[in-house]
């Protein structure tokens, strides 16, 4: 997963527990009854688990991009430690 | 979060804060509620005194008492259940005032609202009255229901008959057993 799909995958988990909590708060206040909470925090919690936990593909669209590597500076086979002294 | 694990433990904690959360403001919704959501306490008095003894040193007395109350608007989404218990009071030589209880109840929330309603005549004591010492005879003694509000979250709050509509009958002056 890359540094981009953490990111995202930190906002979707965020998002979809508070929201289906804050929808089975409100339902279970207008209800009187603490069970529809729980009963929509676990099914938040479970579609959290299902999309975020998996190393899922669309978490990898912005591949790190690493600087070319340094040229092998060594030269007819002595090493870089001793041409730098 | 570039592990499994990592992403597990940060979804399934921050789904616990989040219920922890919900819970809490349950609770604060419900402030104030028992200030004007009182139970209905239609009866509740002595229906027969069964025996005023001396029992091993100490006066004890059973009774039978009537009790009609509507515990209904006492329940709200935070609550788990009731525990509801009858208790008498009295003022002896020994102690200002003497508490005791004599019968109690659960009520869970989830019971159906008919049987939140406790209506029932002539209820056995579970409990003896019983004396610290031998001074029961000839002593006034009131009976009051009380209950213990029990929260899903938060804290305990208790709640009582108010005492206008508090009854109250006198033990007779000698030990007797039967009417």
């Amino acid at each position: 997963m890359d540094y981009e799909g953490q990111k995202l995958c930190e906002n979707l988990f965020y998002w979809i527990i508070i929201l289906f909590g804050a929808v089975g708060w409100v339902k279970g206040y207008i209800e009187q009854d603490f069970a529809y909470v729980f009963y929509a925090w676990g099914v938040g919690m479970a579609i959290s688990l299902v999309i975020c936990v998996p190393d899922w593909p669309w978490f990898n669209r912005h591949p790190v991009k690493w600087l070319e590597s340094v040229p092998d500076r060594r030269v007819n086979g002595n090493s870089v430690a001793s041409s730098s002294n | 979060m570039h592990t499994v694990w990592v992403r597990l433990n940060a979804v399934v904690f921050f789904g616990l804060s989040a219920l922890l959360g919900f819970s809490v403001l349950a609770a604060i919704s419900k402030i104030g509620h028992a200030n004007r959501h009182v139970p209905d306490v239609k009866t509740l008095k002595l229906k027969r005194l069964k025996s005023l003894k001396s029992h091993g040193g100490v006066d004890r007395a059973l009774l039978n008492f009537d009790l009609h109350v509507d515990l209904n608007p006492a329940f709200h989404w935070n609550i788990k259940q009731l525990f509801v218990y009858v208790v008498a009071s009295y003022k002896s030589d020994k102690n200002k005032n003497n508490q005791i209880v004599l019968w109690d109840k659960i009520v869970e929330a989830t019971d159906p609202p008919e049987s939140k309603i406790i209506k029932q005549d002539s209820i056995f004591v579970k409990y003896a009255l019983v004396d610290q010492g031998a001074d029961l005879r000839g002593r006034d003694v009131e009976l009051q229901i009380m209950w213990d509000h029990m929260p899903l979250t938060g804290l305990l709050y208790m709640g009582e008959q108010d005492k206008s509509t508090v009854s109250s009958f006198t033990l007779p002056y000698d030990y007797t057993s039967g009417r």
